[in-house]
């Protein structure tokens, strides 16, 4: 079962959650799609065995060939290229590896080479097997690592948790499709409530089964409680805002850690999706 | 000499230069040849990323020489040095004032 954990607005507790399942489920794969800050292994605390990096491919001009014609630029739906008087200008930040370029170039002048924008880390802690993606600083596309990461390494069979980016763009789109169940993890405030609905309305048009988790679940209105009970998605557990759970945090102890009580709210709260499921 | 100012409205007598390059809102472009100016909206201003360089692609369709305007960033730096456009920046104030730099 492939079980992603998003929440649209950040800091609302997927990580907090993801790790506690996988800690209590202990025969799991982990993968960490919060490529921009992963930081699940602070809680799992692997051994990283290995290390690849990823690269996305990359126009590379044969000035022998090149008549600056232009048409490169043209098909580049992402400004990337600038062909000027005698020079071709690749701006490897903004392109986005399609190779429009290299179709649309009538003198076969263009190739492709790799362009190293992130890395995928392989560990392991007792029966989890942990894989995290990183995002190079000043790089922008985490997109299609988070998709050559759920190709490479999530479709094995049995159980794989997913942490997903906060947002709602694309880079939660890629990390919750083809999943088995999609758990929005929110809190009890407009702003949580607002994002939530967000990514609702995105979890129904992609036609995934949903779950709700609320977090610091006595803060915020009864309004806004009442409001997320209202939104048609089955509210599966609730974590109280505790001085405890956050204290713990602060150090990277797991909340099952923190609070062992929650090792079996946790096993009901899978037993719960897999039935939905 | 054709040269671009990056304007902030459309008539290039009233207009100031705006700050921005890449999603500036106009372009004034002035002929110092024949006196004449044009003035055109920048297509790259409402653009998702690359706007400097949609900018200059554009800047170099209409044969400028000279760039004026506030800040450059590195993606039009380079642009506009491959497509051999010259720069002035850091210019603030009004087109008709800004164009004098260039020679205009």
């Amino acid at each position: 079962m492939k079980v992603v954990i998003g929440s649209g607005k950040g800091g609302t507790g997927k990580t907090l959650l993801s790790t506690s399942l996988a800690l209590t489920l202990e025969y799991v794969r982990y993968l960490d799609l919060d490529v921009e800050e992963p930081n699940a292994h602070i809680f799992i605390k692997p051994d990283i065995r290995e290390r690849i990096p990823f690269s996305i491919p990359v126009p590379e001009i044969d000035f022998n060939r090149c008549t600056y014609c232009g048409e490169c630029a043209k098909a580049c739906e992402f400004g990337a290229i600038f062909v000027g008087s005698n020079t071709v200008n690749v701006f490897e930040k903004l392109c986005h590896g399609c190779a429009s370029c290299k179709l649309a170039c009538p003198e076969n002048a263009i190739s492709e080479r790799p362009y190293v924008i992130g890395e995928i880390s392989i560990g392991k802690r007792d029966k989890i097997e942990y894989i995290m993606g990183y995002l190079k600083l000043t790089e922008a596309l985490s997109t299609p690592l988070i998709r050559h990461i759920k190709k490479e390494y999530g479709m094995v069979s049995g159980d794989i948790i997913m942490d997903a980016p906060p947002g709602t763009s694309c880079p939660f789109v890629q990390s919750i499709s083809d999943t088995d169940f999609v758990i929005l993890i929110t809190e009890p405030t407009p702003f949580g409530l607002s994002d939530l609905e967000i990514s609702v309305e995105i979890v129904r048009d992609m036609k995934l089964k949903a779950g709700i988790v609320i977090n610091r679940a006595d803060l915020g209105s009864k309004e806004v409680k009442e409001k997320i009970s209202g939104l048609g998605l089955p509210v599966l557990l609730e974590i109280p805002f505790s001085r405890e759970i956050a204290v713990g945090y602060s150090k990277g102890i797991p909340l099952v850690d923190v609070l062992p009580e929650y090792r079996e709210k946790i096993k009901k709260l899978w037993e719960r999706i897999r039935e939905m499921v | 000499m054709r040269v671009a100012v990056s304007a902030t409205e459309a008539n290039h007598n009233v207009a100031g230069v705006d700050p921005r390059f890449g999603r500036c809102s106009f372009f004034a472009i002035y002929d110092s040849d024949t006196g004449e100016w044009n003035s055109f909206p920048n297509p790259a201003k409402e653009a998702v990323g690359g706007a400097a360089i949609k900018a200059v692609e554009f800047l170099k369709s209409k044969n400028v020489d000279v760039v004026v305007t506030g800040n450059l960033g590195p993606n039009a730096t380079s642009s506009l040095s491959a497509a051999g456009i010259r720069v002035i920046t850091g210019v603030t104030g009004k087109v008709l004032d800004a164009v004098k730099m260039a020679g205009g």
